[in-house]
């Protein structure tokens, strides 16, 4: 899967003159990702890169900071997605797609995972499929559903809800991990800020990282958008 | 309740508010300035990619489309390459595309510039910046409310009001502080410049004829008196009383009545076809919105968008050399609510077309899924001294014939189906 997203990507880029590349780059006050803390709550930078084709097709990149547990020092986390979009007539657009999250000093919880979805102007709802989730040789499930609404011309309400479900024998029974979030947007020309309180259903020792039991905490990032 | 006053009381009423009303309603310069900064310009529209998975988006979700700087940068690119003044830009998702404004020399020609552009492989399409108008005018007092007497109004009241039927208003400023009009528009959004509120008087007219609340016991009555009203401006009106639209600015309130789930559009103005235009009423009508729009006097086949496929096309009077079916009702000399709280009457088939806009409200809300765009949905009144013209659509008819358990008293006359 891995090779097929960097393929898809490689060929979008080189094959599409017409592609419209657009950047994020900023820092945020923790890298979270489905309510846990990657980061042990120190400041992550965050980077994207997104390419869209005018057929439909796209891929992006980001790149952020990540501690794994035992560690002293927090290390990369880069992050490719491909995959292909396509708006019906009633306004809502369908997607297929895959990521693949690498971590370069500690490849053996590198791990891809593919994803279907549904997106309207506001809102958006994806189920991930995840054979081997952070290389702990387990198969998860995870939907989610995001919601925008605007307060303004530069103002967004932001909420997020998602369940972690795990597939394989050994977590088959347990009950889903849910996170959620509340929060603010706010776009100054090309700044985003955004502030976010974020919280989940329980702890999930599946994450190896060095805080991974929070349960709850804020998030505030502020990036360029290019 | 007594909606109807003796005739002469209203009349007088009228008489008293229309010199204040009118008043409120004379076009500022800003609206001429407004008419001047929209000629010779062109829209470039630029593939505007559906919603997806960003991985930096975590909590994010969605509000902004995405990458709008990478197509800004093309759009600035564009202009500087061919010699043009990027100015505006609006997003239209349900067209997939961002439309930006650009403005071209004066001593260069439009279509050159439009060909040039369209050959460029990151523009998706690129059109002149077309000119639309409203097409009514105010007329001496004359009669009461034709609608009312032939439609008996009170009566279609009792069954159904249009209540909660999403109605969009294309039109210039509403005057949503109106006695008649106070409380009933939902929506209000200016898509012409930054003012919060202005009340001109086509948009006041229309919004009055489709929706006046008539529980105050004076004044008009409102064909669809609990439809929700969208009071969406595109036109503005310059000092010589015209009501002015542009593809821009009508392209960015029908992006915003599609968005906003719309039910009917009224379209009460024309002009050239429009290809970005046409495209959005393509959208609206595969999502089963009725569109109603003004067949122009002036134009053999009533202008667009009245000709265009689908949208339901009304004039005041019998147009039998227009290609599709016209739906005939009442245009001449029909009080409106006035900007500045009075009211006035007014001639044209933009305020018939309003008049079948709020008669489709009042349908929808019996059968929702009522688009009412065949013909025979439609019962029409035959030759009779009481119903007006004879082919003038018979309201309770059309009612009855779409919802068989609807009551209404049946106007004076025969009605027959319409059989275009």
């Amino acid at each position: 899967m891995r090779r097929i997203v960097v393929a898809l990507a490689g060929a979008l880029l080189a094959g599409n003159a017409l592609a419209q590349v657009a950047a994020e780059a900023g820092i945020a006050s923790d890298n979270i990702y489905r309510g846990v803390s990657l980061n042990a709550g120190a400041p992550a930078p965050v980077l994207d890169l997104s390419f869209d084709g005018s057929a439909g097709w796209y891929v992006g990149g980001s790149a952020s900071a990540v501690r794994f547990y035992q560690q002293y020092h927090s290390s990369a986390q880069i992050v490719l997605d491909a995959g292909y979009a396509r708006a019906t007539a009633a306004g809502i657009a369908w997607e297929v797609g895959a990521t693949t999250s690498d971590f370069p000093d500690f490849a053996f919880y590198n791990y891809t995972q593919m994803f279907a979805g549904l997106a309207a102007d506001n809102w958006n709802a994806r189920v991930y499929f995840a054979p081997d989730y952070f290389g702990r040789h387990l198969r998860t499930v995870y939907a989610e559903f995001d919601y925008a609404h605007a307060l303004g011309e530069r103002v967004r309400l932001l909420a997020h809800v998602g369940a972690l479900q795990g597939l394989s024998a050994q977590t088959r029974s347990n009950a889903p991990t849910v996170d959620a979030s509340l929060g603010v947007g706010v776009k100054l020309r090309a700044v985003d800020v955004r502030l976010a309180w974020v919280a989940r259903s329980r702890a999930n020792y599946l994450y190896p990282v060095a805080r991974g039991d929070t349960r709850h905490t804020w998030e505030l990032s502020i990036a360029y958008v290019y | 309740m007594n909606v109807l006053p003796g005739r002469w009381v209203l009349a007088l009423l009228l008489g008293l508010a229309a010199i204040g009303g009118n008043a409120a309603g004379v076009a500022s310069p800003a609206d001429d300035a407004i008419s001047a900064a929209v000629a010779h310009r062109v829209l470039v529209m630029l593939h505007l990619p559906p919603q997806h998975f960003r991985p930096g988006a975590n909590y994010g979700g969605y509000a902004d489309p995405p990458g709008h700087g990478a197509r800004r940068r093309i759009a600035e690119k564009l202009a500087r390459e061919n010699g043009l003044a990027l100015q505006s830009d609006w997003p239209m998702p349900a067209l997939g595309v961002d439309c930006y404004v650009m403005r071209v020399p004066r001593q260069r020609d439009i279509a050159d510039v439009v060909q040039h552009l369209s050959r460029d492989p990151h523009v998706t399409w690129a059109q002149p910046m077309n000119l639309f108008h409203g097409m009514g005018r105010p007329t001496s007092f004359y009669a009461l409310e034709p609608g009312a007497r032939l439609w008996h109004l009170r009566d279609l009241h009792q069954s159904s009001t249009g209540r909660d039927v999403r109605i969009a208003i294309v039109d210039s400023g509403v005057d949503v502080a109106h006695p008649q009009l106070s409380g009933r528009v939902s929506v209000e959004r200016n898509f012409v410049d930054a003012r919060a509120h202005v009340a001109e008087a086509h948009g006041t007219a229309i919004a009055g004829i489709i929706g006046a609340r008539t529980d105050q016991g004076v004044g008009i009555v409102g064909i669809a008196p609990q439809a929700a009203l969208m009071a969406l401006r595109a036109c503005w009106e310059t000092p010589a009383a015209k009501t002015v639209c542009s593809s821009f600015t009508l392209a960015k309130a029908l992006q915003f009545a599609i968005q906003s789930k719309a039910q009917v559009i009224n379209l009460s103005l024309g002009g050239p076809r429009d290809e970005l235009l046409a495209r959005l009423l393509d959208v609206a009508l595969a999502r089963n919105v009725t569109v109603v729009s003004a067949a122009d006097p002036d134009v053999p086949d009533g202008g667009f968008p009245a000709s265009y496929p689908g949208v339901l096309a009304v004039s005041d009077t019998p147009r039998p050399n227009m290609a599709k079916p016209v739906l005939l009702a009442p245009g001449k000399d029909i009080p409106a609510a006035a900007p500045g709280g009075g009211w006035t009457f007014v001639t044209g088939t933009s305020f018939a077309a309003a008049q079948i806009a709020g008669l489709v409200a009042l349908v929808r809300q019996w059968v929702p899924s009522a688009s009412m765009r065949n013909p025979q949905a439609w019962a029409v009144f035959s030759a009779t001294a009481n119903a007006g013209p004879a082919g003038t659509v018979d309201a309770c008819g059309t009612l009855r014939q779409i919802a068989p358990a609807f009551t209404c008293a049946p106007a004076t006359g025969r009605t027959l189906r319409a059989s275009w």
